[in-house]
C-alpha cells in the first residue's frame, strides 16, 4: 500500500490486537456428547426396569438352560435363568434367576419354586407340555409380607397352591396307617380333600398330618368334627369277631381319611351349627369310624380286677361289656405276685365310663354335685356286687381267641364287695378262668351228675339183684324136676305117639289097600253122581218121563 | 482448449486405496507395480490381469447362482412338518402375507441384484474382450451401478441370520439354515470381489484406443 | 503438490486446481468423482466416530428383537445372530455376517480414530498407512444399513407368526448406521490426507 501525499507521523501507536483466541470446540461435539447421555439414560433405565436376581438351590440343574429356561406364573413368564452352578456344599445346585421388575412382589418367604418336568406320580402324568417347550420353573407365590431372595427349590410340585380355596387341619395320629401324600379325605364319601403332608413327631411317639380340605368342605370342619382312617380294606381282629370294612373304592390304592360331625354331640351351651375350624386347627385321627364317632367320654371311673389264669387274648383296649354293652376299656394289664396268697395275680386296669350307663339320667345327675352323684354311684355299684354282678374273662371270638371283660350276675358265687379302700378300687371277679364256656358247660353237666343219688340208685340195683338171684335159683330147681321126672314121661308120650304115627303112615300109604279102596269107591261115586246129574237134567228137560217113563230109544 | 490425455500417456498412476496421483519413472506399456508415496499401497497404472481375475470370479458366482437359487436358504422345523424355504418361496411367501413391498424388496435385492450384476459384468468383459465399442458413457453408468448395488444382496443373508437366532423353540418351531444360503452368500462376495477387480478405466481404454 | 490430477474411473488428466475448503471435483468425460473435501473440521470426524463407536456397544449390550411364541420368549443380540449360523454349522456364512455387521464397522471406527487423533495433535500415528489401507480396503465391506433392512425383512417374517418387539439395540444399531455414514461422508480418502498434510502445512 503507497503512503499517501501528507505523510503520517511515524511515532502512531499500533492497535493492541487481542490475543488469538482459541478456536471454540465445534458444535459436533454435542453429538457424541448426546449420544453417551442418552446411552447412559436407556442403560440406567434399563437397569432399573431389570427385576431383582433370586436363587434357588436345586437337588438337580436337569433340564435347565442358562438364558433358555424360564420362571413362569401361572403360565406366563415372569423371569429367565441366567446362571446355573453348583452349590458351595456341593450337595446341590443354585440357579441364579432374573425376575421381571412388575413380579418382585412374588418373592416372599414362603413363595415356592419347582421345577416342571414330565412326572408320573401316584398315577397321574403331569408335565407333558415340557417335553415340547422344555422345562420351566414354576412358581407359587406365598402370603408373607417378608421379601425373600434365596429360596430352596422343591423337588416334587406342591399337592396344593397358595392360591387354591381352603384351609388346611393339623391330624394327630399314632401311625400313618396307608396313608401317603396325595391321600384323599373324604366327606360323606365324596373328595373334599388331601393329604398334603405328614411327618414324625419329635420324639417318635405319633406322626402328624397336615390335610388340606377344599372349598366348600372345609365349612364342615367345626369343633365337633371328628376324623378317622378310612383305608380302603381295614381289617380288625378283636373280641367282636373279626371284622372287614371298606370305606370306599377309590381309598383302596392310597388309602384315606373320612370326617363327619358328631350327631347331635353338642357341649351344652353351644349352637346348633358351630362355627368353622380356623386354619390349622388340630385333630385326632381315629382308627375307624366308630371310635371317631363314640361321644365323649368326659367321665372316666377306673377300676382294677384280679384274675387268676391266664390273661392271653385280653389286649388294651379290649371292651368291658354288661351284657353285650360296651361300658368301659381295658386299660392296662400287669402281673403281681401275691404275698398273702403265694400265688401270682393279674391285675387288670379297667376304665369305665358311668355315662353309658346312666345315658338317660346324664341331664338329673349333671345338676347334682359331685359327692352327692359319686356317693350314689357307689351305692349302686355296692348293690350290684351285692347281687352277684362279677367281672370275668370271656372269650369273645373263638375264631380270633380275642378276650373281653364281662360283667354279669352270678348266682353261685362267694359274696364278695368292691374295694373301695384301694387306688384304683378293687372290683370283684370270679374264680373262673381258662375255656369259659366249655368249663361252663361241663361245669354245670358235673353239678347235674352230681345231682343224681347214686347211693340210693346202687341200693336198688343191689335188692333187684338179690331177687334175681332167687327167681333164677327156682328156676334152677323146676328145670332140675323137669329133668328127673317129666323128663322120662315125657319120652315114653313121644315114642307111643311115634307108633301111632307108623300105623296111620301105614294104612295111609302110596299102595296101602286103604287107599286103593278109598280110590276105587271115589270113582265110583263120581260116576254115580254123574248119573245122577244126568238124570236130574233129562228130567229137567223132561219132567213128564217121572210119569211116563223114559220113551223107547227109536230103532 | 482442452485436450482429452490420459494418465497413461503422461506416466500417471492412480493410487487405488488414496486415489493420490503419482508419477512412473518409467513410461511402460504393461503395468509395473509402484509403491504410492502418499499412502505406501501398490500402485498400477491399471489392475493387473482385471479381465481374467473379474471373469473367473464372475464365472464362479454364475455357476453357484443356480444352487443359490434352487438350494433352500432356510429350513423351517415345527412339530408337524418340515418346511424348506428358496430365496423365491420367501417372497412368494411375503406376497401371500400381503407384504408387497417387502417382497419387491427381497425379490429386487436377492434375485434382481446378483443377477444384474453377474449379467452386466459379464456384458462388459464381453465387451471389452470382443472389442465392442460404443456405449461407453452407459457402460460406465452401468458398472457404477453394479458396483454400488451389490451390497444389497447380502440382505436376505441377514434377514436369515436373525430369523436362525430367534426362532428356537425346541419342537414348536426351529429354523435351521439350508445349503442355498452358503452358495447364496458365496454369490455376494464373489460378484463384490469380481468388481473391485474389474478396472472401469479399461472401458474407456477400448473406446479411446478402438 | 503435482498440478496433474488423473480420474481414477476413466484415467483422464485434468489440471489440478487449488483445494478448495469444500468442494467435490468430477471428471468432465465421466462424471466420476475425482476427489471431495468438506468444510467439516477434523474434530467433526473425531466425534461422529466416538458417537458411532458407543452406538457399536450400546447395540450389542441389549437384545435386537424379542420374539415371542405362545408365552415363549426369545431374543438375540447382534453377535447371536452370528452364533446361532456358526451354531448351525454354517462357519463361512457367519464368518461373513460377522464381518459386515460387526467387524467392519468395529475397524472402521477404531481406525478413523486412530488415524485422526494423532493427526489432530500434529502428529502420525504408528503405521499409519497400513492402517489407512487397511481402512480403505474395507470400507465397501461395512454394510449396517443393509443390515437394518434385513432386521426389517425378518421382523415382517416373524410378526406373520407371532408378537416382534423390536430391542433397544435394534434402535441404536439404526443410529449407528447413520452415523457411520455420516463417517464415509465427512472422511473420504482424501479428507484424511487434506488433514494430514493441512496440519502439516
Amino acid at each position: 500500500m503507497a503512503d499517501p501525499p501528507g505523510s503520517l507521523p511515524d511515532d502512531l501507536p499500533h492497535a493492541v490486537p487481542d490475543p488469538p483466541r482459541r478456536k471454540r470446540l465445534p458444535f459436533v461435539w454435542i453429538l457424541p456428547v448426546l449420544v453417551i447421555l442418552i446411552t447412559a439414560a436407556v442403560v440406567i433405565q434399563q437397569r432399573l426396569a431389570q427385576g431383582p436376581t433370586i436363587d434357588i438351590y436345586f437337588e438337580s440343574a436337569d433340564g435347565i438352560e442358562v438364558d433358555k429356561t424360564k420362571i413362569r406364573y401361572k403360565d406366563v413368564d415372569i423371569g429367565d435363568v441366567i446362571d446355573v452352578h453348583v452349590a458351595k456344599d456341593r450337595k446341590q445346585v443354585v440357579i441364579t434367576a432374573r425376575i421381571h421388575n412388575d413380579a418382585s412382589s412374588y418373592l416372599v418367604a414362603d413363595t415356592r419354586f419347582w421345577a416342571v418336568r414330565p412326572r408320573f406320580a401316584g398315577g397321574n402324568i403331569s408335565g407333558l407340555g415340557t417335553l415340547v417347550n422344555g422345562v420351566y420353573i414354576s412358581v407359587d407365590v406365598g402370603r408373607s409380607n417378608v421379601e425373600r431372595r434365596t429360596f430352596q427349590g422343591l423337588e416334587v410340585p406342591p399337592i396344593v397352591t397358595s392360591d387354591l380355596p381352603g384351609r388346611e387341619f393339623v391330624l394327630h395320629a399314632d401311625d400313618i396307617g396307608s396313608l401317603t401324600v396325595g391321600s384323599g379325605v373324604f366327606y360323606r364319601h365324596i373328595v373334599a380333600g388331601q393329604v398334603v403332608a405328614y411327618s414324625l413327631n419329635p420324639g417318635g411317639n405319633g406322626v402328624t398330618i397336615k390335610v388340606f380340605i377344599d372349598k366348600p368342605y372345609d365349612d364342615f370342619v367345626t369343633s365337633a368334627t371328628r376324623f378317622w382312617q378310612a383305608s380302603g380294606i381295614d381289617m380288625s381282629i378283636d373280641s367282636d369277631g373279626v371284622k372287614l370294612r371298606t370305606e370306599s373304592l377309590s381309598s383302596i390304592l392310597e388309602g384315606g381319611i373320612s370326617f363327619q360331625a358328631l350327631p347331635g354331640a353338642q357341649p351344652p351351651g353351644a349352637p346348633a351349627n358351630p362355627p368353622p375350624a380356623p386354619v390349622d386347627s388340630i385333630f385326632t385321627l381315629f382308627i375307624d369310624r366308630e371310635r371317631a364317632m363314640r361321644p365323649p367320654d368326659t367321665e372316666v371311673r377306673s377300676f382294677v380286677m384280679y384274675f387268676k389264669g391266664s390273661l392271653r387274648g385280653l389286649s388294651v383296649g379290649a371292651p368291658v361289656d354288661l351284657r353285650g354293652i360296651t361300658i368301659g376299656e381295658v386299660k392296662s394289664l400287669s402281673v403281681e405276685y401275691d404275698r398273702d396268697g403265694g400265688d401270682l395275680r393279674f391285675p387288670v386296669q379297667v376304665d369305665i365310663f358311668p355315662q353309658r350307663i346312666r345315658g338317660r339320667n346324664r341331664r338329673d345327675h349333671s345338676q347334682g354335685s359331685d359327692e352327692a352323684s359319686e356317693t350314689a354311684g357307689r351305692a349302686l355299684l355296692d348293690s350290684l356286687v351285692a347281687h352277684g354282678m362279677r367281672a370275668e374273662l370271656k372269650t369273645g371270638s373263638l375264631l380270633t381267641g380275642q378276650k373281653f371283660v364281662a360283667l354279669d350276675f352270678h348266682t353261685e358265687v362267694p359274696p364278695d364287695h368292691v374295694g373301695w379302700n384301694a387306688e384304683p378300687p378293687v372290683f370283684p371277679t370270679t374264680t373262673t378262668g381258662g375255656l369259659d364256656e366249655i368249663q361252663d358247660s361241663v361245669g354245670s353237666i358235673a353239678k347235674k351228675l352230681d345231682k343224681v343219688p347214686f347211693d340210693q340208685m346202687t341200693a336198688r340195683l343191689m335188692t333187684t339183684m338179690a331177687t334175681l338171684d332167687e327167681t333164677l335159683k327156682k328156676a334152677d330147681s323146676l328145670i332140675g324136676q323137669f329133668d328127673g321126672t317129666i323128663a322120662p314121661q315125657i319120652n315114653a308120650t313121644l315114642t307111643e305117639a311115634q307108633g301111632a304115627l307108623k300105623n296111620a303112615k301105614d294104612a295111609l300109604g302110596q299102595n296101602a289097600p286103604l287107599q286103593t279102596d278109598l280110590s276105587s269107591t271115589l270113582l265110583e261115586l263120581s260116576r254115580a253122581a254123574k248119573s245122577v246129574s244126568a238124570l236130574v237134567d233129562y228130567l229137567d228137560r223132561h219132567p213128564e218121563s217121572l210119569l211116563r217113563g223114559k220113551p223107547k230109544d227109536p230103532p | 482448449m482442452t485436450r482429452f490425455v490420459t494418465g497413461r500417456e503422461l506416466g500417471l498412476m492412480v493410487c487405488t486405496r488414496c486415489r493420490a496421483t503419482v508419477r512412473a519413472a518409467v513410461r511402460a506399456t504393461e503395468p509395473v507395480s509402484y509403491g504410492c508415496p502418499r499412502c505406501g499401497a501398490r500402485v498400477h497404472s491399471r489392475k493387473p490381469e482385471s479381465l481374467a481375475t473379474t471373469a473367473a470370479l464372475l464365472a464362479t458366482a454364475a455357476l453357484l447362482y443356480i444352487p443359490a437359487n434352487l438350494l433352500p436358504v432356510m429350513q423351517t422345523r415345527s412339530f408337524m412338518d418340515i418346511e424348506d424355504d428358496t430365496i423365491l418361496s420367501g417372497v412368494l411367501t411375503l406376497i401371500q402375507e400381503g407384504e408387497w413391498p417387502l417382497a419387491l424388496l427381497v425379490f429386487v435385492a436377492s434375485i434382481v441384484v446378483p443377477l444384474l450384476k453377474i449379467v452386466a459384468l459379464g456384458w462388459l468383459l464381453l465387451s471389452l474382450h470382443r472389442g465392442w465399442r460404443g456405449h461407453v458413457h452407459a457402460k460406465s453408468k452401468l458398472f457404477r451401478l453394479v458396483e454400488y448395488i451389490g451390497r444389497w444382496s447380502m440382505l436376505d443373508v441377514f434377514a436369515i441370520s436373525l430369523l436362525v437366532a430367534l426362532v428356537q423353540i425346541r419342537s414348536l418351531a426351529t429354523i435351521h439354515v439350508g445349503l442355498g444360503a452358503l452358495a447364496f452368500g458365496a454369490v455376494v462376495v464373489l460378484t463384490m470381489l469380481a468388481a473391485q477387480s474389474f478396472d472401469e478405466r479399461l472401458i474407456w481404454d477400448a473406446e479411446t484406443h478402438g | 503438490m503435482a498440478s496433474v490430477i488423473v480420474c481414477h474411473a476413466c484415467d483422464l488428466a485434468h489440471r489440478r486446481d487449488p483445494v478448495l475448503p469444500a468442494a467435490r471435483v468430477r471428471c468432465v468425460r465421466c462424471g466420476a468423482e475425482i476427489y471431495r473435501t468438506n468444510g467439516a473440521s477434523i474434530d467433526s470426524a473425531i466425534a461422529i466416530a466416538i458417537c458411532a463407536g458407543i452406538l457399536l456397544v450400546l447395540s450389542n449390550l441389549y437384545p435386537l428383537v424379542t420374539f415371542d411364541l405362545n408365552g415363549a420368549l426369545r431374543d438375540t443380540t447382534l453377535l447371536g445372530a452370528t452364533v446361532g449360523l456358526y451354531r448351525q454349522g454354517y462357519v463361512p456364512v457367519a464368518a461373513l455376517v460377522l464381518l459386515t455387521s460387526f467387524l467392519a464397522p468395529l475397524f472402521e471406527i477404531s481406525a478413523v480414530l486412530y488415524l485422526l487423533l494423532p493427526i489432530r495433535r500434529r502428529e502420525r500415528a504408528l503405521a499409519q498407512n497400513p492402517a489407512f489401507r487397511l481402512l480403505m480396503r474395507l470400507r465397501p465391506w461395512v454394510m449396517s444399513e443393509v443390515f437394518m433392512l434385513g432386521a426389517l425383512v425378518a421382523m415382517v417374517k416373524l410378526a406373520a407368526l407371532s408378537h416382534v418387539i423390536p430391542g433397544i439395540s435394534l434402535y441404536s444399531y439404526g443410529a449407528l448406521m447413520l452415523a457411520l455414514s455420516a463417517l464415509t461422508f465427512i472422511a473420504p480418502s482424501e479428507q484424511f490426507w487434506h488433514w494430514a498434510q493441512g496440519f502439516r502445512e
